[in-house]
């Protein structure tokens, strides 16, 4: 037996094991489905029957979106008071902080009244001049951003920002899926790293069966009547455009998802040799969650992308996230 | 339809057409063996769970137009896993939001599984996808929306990351 068949001999064994360690499972409905025993009407269908059990576990992923969500305000409503406390011996008025369409600088400075609730609106970025742990201050900022000599060594093929509506804390509510979106800026790259990933992760035609909501789920997330035109506009990566990398450095939030995230720096993941996107990092941007993800593989793309043209289109990164923002 | 043979993992699954069968009887029937896929990939019982739920939910509005429910299930499913797989695997180190998967408890097993979790999601997808799921590279090409000669270099690959994480 040679090494390659023993290799995948032992890889089997050792994937029916696993399997195995599930054990044996019976999916019945409804008691597999949801929690609760209702009992089929009569003349009704499977389907109309399924679709109220599967509702029962969107609750029930609602129920743990908002419990997040309750814990980030409330953590962050217990900083507020201890930041107002600490300052409480001043006399100096904390301007509440607002994010307007206009690009401002958001200052910290010590209050009297009580904590800040920030306000906000979803077409602003703010500078932070600090690192603080009030909501305001977790956006989406020029100040994050990483420096050329901090990013992880090359070379990079490509990367893209993602904005996803997450949860307002100061209402709990949260815009659904469909009103999300996505907007992908990438690098020029290898054209063997290009015909990878598109035909891998954004080529419509090798959509098997009608999945084309699932370039919405993965990437676009406009509509998924939209699909077709999402798929063109992801087309990025064969293009000249701008790419990202920020650095992470806030608390986790909770995006429509009902996954929480939080802010990443990449280092760590350079040497995974993956060609998945990772994430870099998720930063608030008004009510968007903005994503950045970046790809490292060196096998992938022998040409590096300089790290001073990534850090120099930045700015003009966040500016398109303001200007998308505006838009929407 | 490609004419390939049934894959282990989904043998015995259905390959009816969904006119004459219902919603019910699919979940039933598929359910289990793709819940096993899903774990062998996410190493989650809970998260297996949520993914394989999920897929079935995008199968509920399109099954009618659905010729062959087991493959859409399966191919949703395992998009679901790598996506979750790439999205994840920082919030997982992280956070430790996933407790890892109990070992087997035969040494070699264990190491071998290890190693497979060492290597990238789309790595692991199509090891997965091959060595459990039993599929060909044109399925997996299929499954992964990529062509067959990128499926089947990515499973050269795998193998190959995967043989270098034992021999370290």
């Amino acid at each position: 037996m040679s090494e390659l068949q023993e290799l995948e001999h032992r890889l089997t064994d050792a994937l029916s094991a696993r399997a195995a360690q599930v054990g044996e499972v019976a999916f019945s409905r409804p008691t597999q489905i949801g929690d609760e025993v209702h009992p089929v009407p009569e003349g009704a269908t499977n389907v109309i029957e399924l679709e109220p059990a599967i509702g029962r576990v969107d609750r029930r992923r609602r129920l743990q979106l908002v419990a997040c969500v309750v814990v980030v305000v409330g953590l962050t409503a217990a900083v507020l008071a201890r930041a107002a406390d600490r300052h409480s011996d001043t006399t100096e008025t904390r301007p509440t902080t607002s994010t307007t369409a206009s690009p401002t600088t958001a200052t910290s400075t010590p209050t009297t009244a009580t904590p800040p609730r920030p306000t906000i609106t979803p077409s602003s970025v703010t500078t932070v001049p600090a690192p603080t742990t009030s909501l305001a201050d977790r956006r989406l900022t020029a100040a994050a951003l990483v420096p050329a000599s901090q990013l992880p060594a090359g070379p990079f093929w490509g990367g893209l920002w993602r904005l996803d509506h997450v949860t307002d804390p100061a209402t709990t509510t949260h815009r659904p899926a469909e009103q999300s979106c996505d907007a992908d800026f990438g690098h020029p790259v290898a054209p063997g790293a290009v015909a990878d990933v598109q035909g891998t992760y954004y080529g419509p035609s090798t959509q098997p069966l009608d999945l084309t909501d699932r370039q919405v789920d993965e990437h676009l997330e406009q509509s998924a009547t939209n699909a077709e035109a999402a798929v063109a506009e992801s087309r990025w990566i064969a293009a000249t455009e701008a790419c990202t990398f920020v650095k992470f450095r806030q608390l986790p939030i909770t995006t429509a998802r009902s996954w929480p995230v939080v802010m990443f720096d990449n280092t760590a993941e350079a040497a995974t040799n993956s060609n998945l996107p990772f994430v870099v990092a998720i930063g608030r941007v008004g009510r968007v969650t903005v994503e950045i993800n970046v790809s490292i593989d060196a096998w992938n793309a022998p040409t590096s992308i300089d790290a001073a043209t990534v850090q120099a289109s930045m700015a003009a990164a966040l500016d398109r996230v303001q200007a998308y923002l505006a838009g929407h | 339809m490609r004419d390939r043979k049934e894959p282990a993992a989904t043998r015995g699954l259905s390959t009816a057409v969904a006119g004459d069968r219902t919603i019910e009887d699919v979940y039933q029937r598929e359910g289990p063996a793709l819940l096993r896929l899903a774990y062998v990939m996410v190493g989650s019982r809970a998260v297996a769970e949520d993914l394989t739920h999920e897929a079935f939910t995008r199968l509920v509005p399109r099954f009618d137009q659905v010729e062959n429910p087991a493959a859409f299930l399966r191919t949703v499913l395992s998009r679901l896993c790598l996506t979750w797989l790439g999205r994840s695997s920082m919030e997982r180190e992280r956070l430790g939001l996933v407790d890892p998967p109990p070992p087997v408890g035969e040494p070699e097993i264990d190491e071998t599984l290890a190693a497979l979790d060492r290597l990238g999601p789309d790595r692991k997808a199509v090891l997965v996808l091959r060595f459990y799921a039993d599929l060909d590279h044109a399925a997996i090409a299929e499954v992964l929306g990529c062509s067959t000669a990128t499926a089947r270099t990515r499973l050269h690959r795998g193998l190959a990351d995967l043989r270098e994480e034992l021999n370290r």
